[in-house]
């Protein structure tokens, strides 16, 4: 059995003064269904991915559309959300239970908190003061101390990432940023600073499923295949320590359901919420050699023409913006777009293989509450 | 460190023909927790009263030495161990300071309107609990004899869980073991540790006032990782295996972290 993505569409992700998740879903996914040519009485089952909200969430924002009735289903799995509903959506197509499967993240995140998410109450480190820029300042110093790693080499991803993003009209960030302003920026938990993190958004994004058998036999977008997925919660950190495994576990889980290796991919968009996450992830996805992922930044492997995969083309959640149910399928939304040679100004040349890396953690007892992995490819 | 000593000399209500006869043990118990919960400022009267209760759903003793017609029979009680909604109390049995039997009885904390339910177990019960010596057979340290009321101290180390069955070491501590599911006994790890990796964090969470360091920190004797707080300046910049003092504040249960010297 194959999956394949035949329609996408997101809102731009923003600040939305008196945004409420029922419009968002509404716009998302009414792009979605025309960018793969069905009525939505032809999708059989919804998959809802939201964080913050309500419970029920998803039949509250689908109750006045043409979609009621339909088995819903909400998916909460923190930052992992939206790509967790993704995997979620292709095992009921594998299992037979549905054709075609819409799968919609959503997120009113501004106004709701004011800078920091909060984490997982009652956990010992968060009574000690911990918080998510900590973690990964924790991690961050650790390959620095390690490696030799520089803050510099840190702060290159979000001038990366707000490069690209500055090509990219959904995003939030439409303007690039020197390493002098994110070195300058407002200190969060050294060595991460204000522009290396990703700002809380609103937003929502979706995306059509299909099983092979019922794909339009001439479709005007063209389809993209999910080619591998695997989905992976992390382990306990007092028995892991920094050298963290689920991504590399994950990732290598979803390239051997694919057939690949980290030599074949292309584009990748690789969750940024802040930038040592991706810089570390370069060497756990198999991009980097242990040590090497600052120097590789620093020479422009991950950007348009260098001679590794293009990573977060999109801007990533540090230009694009992130409402953590949303995120994910925006990942989705991208890598697709770039698949389909539809990218425009910031195109990578030829991408034919793309990968989405999500990593969800509330729990900072836990290395991530969840890491997802897709292969998604043009054929 | 809260503990309750209650002390009596043996009468012949107290003893069978041979020694103190061994059911009685569980009435010096109850007295015991009786002085324990004046101690903690909440005596008995006064929580049910409040419809609350703490029943025994568990009890037991060992006795490793006979008291006889006379001797004076010193008890320390503690909270031991913390659940959700049930709690351990050991009372350690001492003659001329030496350990003589150890009880243990598990209560749940309930409340009583209508059905009694259990009910999670109050915080002012919660940090009660203490450390006990990881054999139960040592001297207790001096801290434990004769001591009531809150103390505001700094432990040495974290409490840490030790499971009998496999012998791994829990941090934070496992009341059931992670590994084997046995049930463990809290343990108290050493202070000397290195630093693994650290941060400033410059924007605080709510109830937290930046800026501070946190550091995580491995254990010498356990190997096992610690996050806390640095309480002072650097001595020098700080670095992967510089050597940490780890202590716990026994009234906020925050870690806190010295360059050791």
């Amino acid at each position: 059995m194959t999956a394949w993505i035949t329609g996408v569409g997101m809102t731009p992700f923003a600040k939305l003064v008196g945004a409420d998740e029922t419009s968002l879903v509404r716009d998302a996914v009414a792009a979605a269904l025309v960018d793969a040519q069905l009525e939505p009485g032809q999708i059989d089952a919804v998959f809802v991915a939201n964080v913050f909200g309500v419970g029920g969430l998803g039949q509250l924002v689908l109750r006045a559309s043409a979609l009621v009735g339909k088995p819903i289903l909400n998916v909460e799995n923190a930052c992992a959300s939206g790509t967790t509903a993704l995997l979620d959506g292709v095992a009921w197509l594998e299992a037979g239970l549905a054709d075609r499967v819409l799968v919609v993240g959503v997120e009113v995140l501004t106004g709701r908190f004011d800078g920091l998410l909060p984490i997982g109450a009652g956990d010992p480190y968060t009574s000690q003061g911990m918080t998510l820029p900590a973690l990964y300042a924790l991690k961050a110093r650790y390959h620095m101390e390690r490696y030799g790693t520089t803050p510099e080499q840190f702060a290159l991803v979000s001038v990366k990432n707000r490069r690209h993003g500055a090509l990219n009209p959904n995003a939030r960030f439409q303007t690039p940023v020197t390493l002098e302003e994110v070195l300058a920026s407002r200190p969060i938990a050294d060595p991460i600073n204000l522009l290396h993190c990703c700002p809380n958004s609103d937003g929502a994004a979706a995306a059509v499923l299909v099983r092979e058998a019922a794909l339009a036999p001439a479709p005007t977008s063209a389809p993209v295949r999910i080619a591998g997925s695997a989905l992976r919660s992390g382990l306990r950190r007092a028995e892991l320590g920094w050298n963290e495994t689920t991504l590399r576990d994950t990732a290598l889980q979803a390239y051997g359901k694919a057939g690949i290796t980290a030599e074949d991919i292309d584009v990748a968009e690789v969750h940024d919420a802040f930038a040592p996450g991706e810089l570390l992830a370069y060497e756990r996805l198999g991009f980097s050699g242990e040590g090497k992922a600052g120097a590789d930044l620093e020479a422009g492997r991950f950007t348009f023409d260098g001679d590794g995969p293009v990573v977060n083309s999109s801007g990533g959640l540090l230009s694009r913006g992130h409402p953590p149910g949303a995120t994910g399928l925006a990942q989705v939304f991208e890598i697709v777009t770039q698949l389909r040679g539809g990218a425009g100004d910031r195109q990578v040349t030829g991408a034919t293989r793309g990968l989405t890396v999500t990593m969800g953690g509330s729990i900072p007892q836990l290395e991530t509450n969840a890491c997802a992995v897709h292969v998604l490819s043009a054929s | 460190m809260t503990a309750a000593t209650t002390s009596r000399r043996l009468t012949m209500g107290d003893v069978d023909a041979v020694q103190v006869y061994a059911p009685n043990y569980f009435r010096y118990m109850d007295a015991g927790l009786h002085e324990l919960l004046v101690a903690l400022g909440h005596p008995l009267r006064e929580l049910l009263a409040g419809g609350f209760g703490m029943p025994a759903v568990n009890a037991s003793c060992e006795y490793f030495a006979p008291a006889v017609l006379d001797d004076v029979v010193e008890c320390t009680t503690f909270i031991a161990r913390v659940g959700t909604a049930s709690f351990d109390v050991v009372h350690q049995f001492r003659r001329d300071g030496v350990l003589i039997a150890r009880g243990l009885m598990t209560h749940v904390w309930i409340e009583i309107s209508g059905v009694q339910t259990a009910k999670p177990v109050p915080d002012w019960l919660r940090n009660a609990m203490v450390a006990e010596p990881v054999s139960a057979a040592e001297a207790p340290p001096a801290a434990m004899a004769g001591t009531a009321g809150l103390s505001r101290e700094r432990l040495t180390g974290v409490a840490t869980s030790s499971c009998a069955e496999c012998g791994r070491l829990g941090y934070p501590a496992e009341p059931e073991c992670l590994s084997c599911g046995a049930r463990t006994m809290l343990s108290r790890s050493g202070a000397d540790g290195t630093l693994v990796t650290w941060t400033t964090i410059h924007q605080a969470p709510a109830g937290f006032t930046a800026p501070y360091v946190l550091g995580w920190v491995e254990l010498l004797d356990s190997a096992l990782p610690v996050l806390g707080r640095f309480t002072d300046e650097w001595h020098e910049p700080p670095h992967t295996g510089m050597p940490v003092s780890v202590m716990t504040d026994s009234s906020s249960d925050l870690i806190l972290l010295e360059q050791a010297s």
